[in-house]
């Protein structure tokens, strides 16, 4: 599987430009696409989902050209929206079943059990005759993840996936994704949550202004930061001074005083130690650095 | 592009979730129990209701199916443009959206799924109908009607409603918008289109003639279901075009284009449709408008008349081919070689012979025009002979009527009952001289001389081939030669023969020499049972019905065979202004609607129910046998001789002209004899409605509806217009005929008066016996007359039918008493009338007597008028002297300037008066008697009569009342239908007035409301003031005496020199006529009297005030 975006650009009719001259190459696996709100993620993955059309570039699937193989890349996909709380009167296992058959494959017994082992993946089993409506926003994503995925989709694309799941749900999403990304699949997560990406995520890329700011490995990112974060302990007023000195990422209080995490080229006294950098440390020094939005 | 599988997915879950709406649930439930109890209603035995609601198989399936589909199209709008809207909360729909699905399995599949979801509905409705039709025992049930009706009305709505409903939502992409628009456009449709433009807009088939007859089936099937194509493929690229529209991007851009493509060829397809559709319709009209041009341009041509005619007739399938040799004679004073005769236009002619040799001919539409190689000469007789073959285009029938009239299907109950006037399908057949199925000599209705149908007998034989199972059934002694081969030879010559061909039983019975028969359906016995007992009286009852109606008309029924005949539902016949029957009366033949239809003397089982009812009321005991022949009595007194009212009523009066009759007197006089006259064409019909003696049903609520009578009306309109524009324009066809039937009493009362009543009916009797089976030319008619009486009706038929100016007459002093008569006493009734205006008029007057039920039933037919002729300006006391005492008398002013034209009075106490004479009969008065000059009377209607209403009405009432009354031209206004928020006039007997009887009434309230009457005081002194009122509330004319009980107060102010009095009359108590409030001085010039709107009754009516110089 492997994704080819060349020179894409989308112009809303209203004149907004949601994505500017974007190229990006993404191979099977997980593919991580983070960026502030606007930067262009959701126009970006509702275009290769074929919701939407852009206005310029060259997009292909494993060599199909998305714009002239609408009908061959939709039996190729899965997708699961931001919003996904909204439910006509059907019964989780039914709605289930609506999306199995729509992907079109199977034989009635093989989709039952079919849906029935997606519903016990996704813990939904118990409660497979409950309307969706009225699930709890958690199961609700957890449908929408089953939904996405009884297509047995090669290319998944799933929009802000862990919103509204506590972690154990969290960590059991991740597994299924982990599990899937040893096929063949292309897997696109586009999230706010850098933890995300950073725990499955071999590639990423990160949009601005709907354009590409970066693109690579998420390590390539973390070693730009790397010797920039420091950790401190510091008291109400230092803590005061220093958030106007330097991009403060953690703040945790301590006995009295505050330890925090902050970017920086250098730290002198405080006892501020330089810590490894993670992907979100990477991600705020990327944004201050290289694209001079500051965090606060 | 499109995937079976994907649509059915999708229907089955977007069903599913229809289904669970909770809006489709409580629809659902409600019109379900909405349909049981109606059904339960209607059509079970436990309603009971109405015979024929239930009597034809195709009712009940196809009024359940009007009802739902009236209601499930306003759901269906809500549900469809709910499930096609792309609701951006919707964001499970995106997910489906990413699918290998094509936008047409999307939207085919939610079309489908409420398609399904409608069709579960309609399903549960069918069964619920087809229970109650096997519970109504007395209902053949029909199958295939609960699948053809569906199919014809519900299924294309539903298609055509979704697709609509979705393209719009698409469209406009805003589901509130949409759901307006559909709603509006069917409340339109409704309300504004119903069954206009050929029922095209009707895509509800609302108003689209549905009902089918068990007898012929479905009329125009054809064009039923193009109409129902036409929206099927209308829906067709409507959801073609949604799919265009659809916000998704499609699965390939070529599906786009090829949507909008498939949508321009099914528009396009629909449009070719609506074209089929609507040429035959065109055509017919233009073809209707060509006949009437031609009949125009032939009708003073002089022709040939047929005097025999031998019809060999094939009948296969939807076609004829027959064979007509006639013998044609030429009655003109002239030579004859140009001749022609008509044939239905769609029958080709294929040969034409003359003297046994073919003559070539040209074919005009309806027109057969050809030349003789020699002329005939007065006299001479010569043989004709056509042959043709063809179908019927019914277009032919009436040309007169036009409009609504004869377009518009009957609309009866639940039903749209299409008006066929010929029938020619492989299994059934009627066809009638309006059909033009075989050849006649004269042009039939035009423009030039509306009424120069022609009157002529001919020698008819018939021979028919039919189908083997087929029944035909015609005129004439029949030999049936072989299966399917009939032969009809009429014993006498008639003016026209008709034919029927079906699956018919029969019923017989001869009763002195005269065959009754009666033919039905096969499956419509459904009167059998009811009769079981009558078998050994059958003869004698028939017998003396038959005696007892020849003696009451004074005329016989000449015919060796009478037959009803079952006809189907559909079958239709206007009233012919020129003729006194519809074509339900053939010559020894009636056609009765299809089992009973809506006549109730036929609906045996409510009659027995109210028969049974009415024995126990009133104590009596009948058996079964007695009941029977009752019931059957009843139905040939009340339907057939119209011997006796029928028990059905008739909200607009008697001049439900159009309504159908199946009175068989056209037997009696049209199909035995007439008086032919072109100069004029009404006194054939004029002269045979005076013969009839029908019960005649009186003309009551209008003036309570309208403020005037239907005959004042008719009147009024004769003051503006000679009869023959009358007749020419294109007026209404009840004030048409009812002008004719007014005319017609007139010359014919005028006749009388002249000639004496015996001696004019005996001559007629007598010309009528002398020439039976042949027409009377009006020119021998009148020399007859002449001979006999010494006496020329010419000036008095010019006169009758030309005059304009009408009569007025001022009734007065109608006073009663009982005189000593010899040794017993007699009730004497006096009363002054004058002729006002300047032509000579006639009165009519009857009494009517207490013996009768009602007080508003029309008086006795037995009881016999008396015409009086009041010359212009003349003035006359007119007695009557009575053995029994009346208690309302009736002065008709016949054609007048009177409102009312009839002066309906309750009579008094009939006190002894011993200084009176017995004395009856007319005498003159002298016009000295002028009222004293001492009395001035303001009445409603004089300048010194005003009113006041305080305008204080809302904007949008005073809109309202604006448009119902305001602007219309109407100057009196019936109680029972105008709003009286203020001042109205209306007219009645007992108001004061001199010809004209009106009154203003209000509706009654605090007071604020004022009529105010001012003398012109033209002598200071003491005067005595009187207002009139009806007296004893007998405004409410049919209960006088109901509210006699209750106070009801009218507050009078007189105005006078010494201040102003209120005066108070209980009105109730009041006399009718003049009340005396006082006497108060009045100077010279001043004075007046108010009444205010204060009373305890629902209006208060200002009449007339007078004051008399003491």
């Amino acid at each position: 599987m492997r994704i080819e975006i060349e020179s894409l650009s989308k112009v809303y009719p209203n004149g907004h430009r949601a994505l500017s001259d974007v190229n990006l190459t993404i191979e099977s696996g997980m593919f991580g696409l983070l960026g502030p709100n606007g930067a262009g993620k959701s126009s970006l993955m509702r275009i290769l989902v074929t919701l939407q059309e852009y206005t310029s570039g060259k997009i292909t699937i494993d060599g199909l050209d998305i714009n002239k193989h609408r009908k061959k890349i939709r039996t190729l996909l899965g997708y699961l929206p931001q919003d996904f709380t909204y439910f006509s009167k059907l019964k989780t296992w039914e709605f289930l079943d609506y999306a199995a058959r729509l992907s079109g494959k199977k034989r009635t017994k093989d989709r039952m059990n079919a849906v029935s082992t997606m519903l016990e993946q996704v813990g939904l089993f118990q409660v497979r005759n409950r309307m969706a409506n009225k699930l709890s926003g958690g199961m609700k994503r957890r449908l929408g993840i089953a939904q996405a995925l009884i297509a047995e989709p090669k290319m998944l694309v799933i929009d802000e996936p862990t919103t509204g799941l506590d972690p154990e749900e969290r960590i059991r999403f991740r597994n299924i994704l982990s599990d899937l990304s040893q096929k063949d699949v292309v897997i696109i997560l586009s999230t706010h949550i850098v933890g995300d990406i950073s725990s499955t995520c071999h590639n990423m890329a990160l949009l601005h202004q709907g354009t590409v700011a970066f693109d690579g490995a998420p390590e390539a990112l973390i070693k730009n930061v790397k010797g920039h974060v420091w950790q401190l302990q510091v008291n109400d007023q230092e803590f005061s001074f220093l958030k106007e000195k330097y991009p403060v990422i953690s703040t945790i209080p301590s006995q009295g005083k505050w330890e925090i995490q902050v970017l920086a080229e250098n730290v002198e006294g405080y006892h501020a130690i330089n810590i490894e950098p993670n992907l979100e440390h990477a991600y705020v020094y990327f944004m201050e650095n290289n694209l001079n939005v500051p965090l606060m | 592009m499109i995937s079976l599988k994907n649509i059915a997915v999708i229907a089955r879950y977007e069903s599913k979730v229809l289904w669970r709406n909770w809006f489709f649930r409580i629809f659902a439930l409600a019109i379900i129990t909405i349909l049981v109890f109606f059904n339960i209603g209607v059509f079970s035995p436990v309603g009971n209701n109405r015979w024929f609601h239930r009597a034809i198989s195709s009712g009940i399936p196809y009024a359940n199916m009007v009802f739902l589909n009236l209601v499930q199209v306003a759901v269906l709008i809500f549900l469809a443009s709910g499930i096609i809207k792309n609701n951006k909360k919707l964001d499970t729909n995106e997910v489906f959206y990413v699918r290998p699905l094509s936008n047409a399995d999307l939207v085919l599949g939610k079309a489908l799924a409420l398609l399904i979801l409608f069709f579960r509905l309609n399903l549960v409705i069918l069964v619920i109908a087809l229970i109650v039709n096997v519970t109504a025992t007395d209902t053949n049930i029909n199958f295939q009607a609960y699948i053809y009706y569906p199919l014809l009305i519900s299924f294309p709505n539903i298609i055509f409603t979704t697709s609509l409903s979705f393209l719009l939502v698409s469209v406009l992409r805003n589901q509130a918008i949409g759901i307006i628009f559909l709603l509006g456009l069917v409340g339109v449709i409704l309300i504004y289109f119903q069954g206009n433009y050929y029922f095209l807009p009707d895509y509800i088939a609302f108003k689209l003639p549905l009902y089918a007859s068990d007898i012929a089936g479905f009329s125009n099937l054809n064009q039923l279901v193009l109409h129902r194509t036409i929206y099927l493929c209308l829906a067709g690229a409507f959801f073609l075009a949604t799919i265009s529209f659809f916000p998704r991007l499609p699965q390939r851009k070529v599906n786009r284009l090829a949507s909008a493509i498939l949508t321009i060829l099914f528009l396009l397809g629909t449009t070719g449709l609506v074209w089929v559709y609507l040429e035959k319709e065109i055509n017919d009209k233009a073809l209707r408008k060509t006949m009437i041009a031609l009949n125009g341009e032939m009708a003073e041509t002089p022709n040939i008349d047929i005097t025999s005619c031998y019809l060999d007739l094939n009948h296969s399938e939807n076609t004829i081919s027959c064979g007509a040799r006639m013998i044609v004679q030429n009655n003109q004073v002239h030579q004859l070689k140009k001749l022609f005769v008509t044939l239905n236009p769609e029958l080709s002619v294929n040969k034409l012979i003359f003297e046994g040799s073919a003559l070539n001919f040209t074919r005009k539409s309806h027109l057969i025009l050809f030349e003789t190689p020699v002329p005939i000469l007065p006299g001479e007789k010569k043989s004709l002979e056509i042959q043709y073959e063809g179908g019927i285009n019914e277009a032919v029938c009436y040309l007169d009527i036009h409009g609504d009239r004869y377009e518009k299907p009957r609309a009866t109950f639940m039903y749209n009952i299409d008006k066929r006037f010929v029938f020619l399908e492989p299994d059934y057949v009627l066809l009638t001289k309006d059909a033009l199925w075989y050849p006649q000599a004269w042009v039939g209705y035009n423009k030039t001389s509306p009424g120069t149908g022609n009157h002529n007998f001919i020698d008819f034989r018939l021979k028919v081939n039919t189908r083997e199972n087929l029944t035909a059934i015609s005129q004439g002694k029949l030999m049936n030669e072989a299966p399917g081969v009939y032969a009809f030879s009429p014993e006498v010559p008639l003016p026209q023969i008709s034919l029927i061909i079906g699956d018919y039983g029969q019923k017989s019975i001869t009763v002195d020499s005269t065959d009754f028969n009666l033919f039905f359906h096969e499956k419509n016995d459904y009167f059998s049972e009811y009769f079981d007992q009558l078998q050994d009286t059958l003869a004698t009852l028939v017998r003396d019905l038959r005696n007892g109606y020849e003696q009451d008309q004074n005329m016989k029924y000449n015919f060796s065979r009478f037959q009803l005949v079952e006809a189907p539902v559909q079958f239709y016949a206007f009233t012919n202004l020129y003729e006194n029957h519809q074509a339900y009366i053939q010559p020894e033949t009636v056609l009765l609607p299809e089992k009973g239809g809506e006549i109730w003397e036929l609906d045996f089982k409510s009659q027995f129910k109210a028969m049974n009812h009415q024995t126990r009321i009133n104590n009596h005991v009948m058996d079964g046998k007695d009941k029977q022949a009752n019931i059957f009595k009843n139905f040939v007194k009340s339907v057939l001789t119209k011997q006796q009212n029928s028990w059905q009523f008739s909200w607009r009066g008697g001049n439900n002209l159009e309504g159908a009759n199946y009175a068989v007197f056209p037997n009696l006089y049209w199909y035995q004899t007439g008086i032919n006259s072109k100069k004029w064409p009404l006194l054939n019909k004029n002269l045979a409605d005076y013969l009839n003696q029908e019960a005649q049903v009186d003309d009551n609520m209008s003036r309570n509806w309208r403020g005037i009578s239907f005959t004042e009306d008719c009147n009024s309109l004769m003051r503006e217009k000679n009869l023959e524009d009358i007749l020419s324009q294109e007026e209404s066809f009840d004030k048409v005929s009812g002008i004719i039937k007014l005319k017609g009493d007139y010359l014919l009362k005028h006749l009388e008066l002249q000639i004496g009543k015996e001696a004019f009916k005996s001559f007629l009797y007598q010309m009528i016996a002398e020439h039976a089976h042949q027409t009377l030319s009006y020119d021998d008619f009148r020399t007859a007359v002449l001979r006999r009486f010494q006496f020329d009706i010419e000036p008095i038929i010019d006169q009758v039918y030309s005059q304009v100016e009408q009569p007025a007459f001022i009734i007065s002093d109608i006073s009663d008493y009982q005189v000593r008569d010899g040794d017993r006493n007699r009730f004497q009734v006096v009363f002054r009338v004058e002729n006002v205006e300047d032509v000579d008029g006639m009165i009519k007057v009857q009494f009517h007597y207490n013996r009768q039920s009602a007080a508003f039933a029309p008086p006795d037919i037995n009881d016999e008028a008396s015409v009086s002729f009041i010359p212009k300006g003349q003035k006359k006391a007119i007695r009557f002297l009575l053995d029994e005492r009346p208690d309302r008398i009736m002065i008709n002013t016949l054609i007048s300037r009177n409102i009312p034209s009839v002066i309906n009075l309750p009579l008094g106490q009939f006190e002894m008066n011993q200084k009176q004479q017995p004395l009856s009969g007319e005498i003159i008065l002298l016009n000295n008697e002028e009222a004293a000059i001492t009395e001035i009377i303001v009445d409603n209607e004089d300048p010194g009569f005003t009113t006041f209403t305080p305008i204080r009405e809302p904007y949008l009432r005073k809109m309202i009342l604006k448009r119902n009354n305001e602007n219309s031209p109407q100057k009196y206004h019936g109680e029972w239908r105008s709003s009286a928020s203020h001042w109205r006039l209306t007219t009645g007997a007992a108001y004061y007035g001199k010809y004209v009887r009106s009154a203003h009434f209000t509706r009654s309230g605090k007071g604020e409301k004022i009529a105010t009457w001012q003398p012109e005081i033209k002598e200071s002194a003491y005067y005595d003031v009187y207002v009139h009122l009806t007296g004893g509330n007998s405004n409410n004319a049919f209960f006088p005496n109901r509210r006699k009980q209750q106070i009801v107060n009218y507050n009078y102010y007189v105005f006078h020199d010494d201040g102003e009095d209120e005066i108070t009359i209980d009105i109730n108590r009041a006399e009718r006529g003049w009340n005396f409030l006082g006497s108060f001085y009045f100077s010279q010039g001043t004075g007046k009297v108010i009444l205010d709107n204060k009373s305890e009754n629902r209006s208060v009516f200002a009449d007339a005030v007078k004051w008399v110089k003491q």
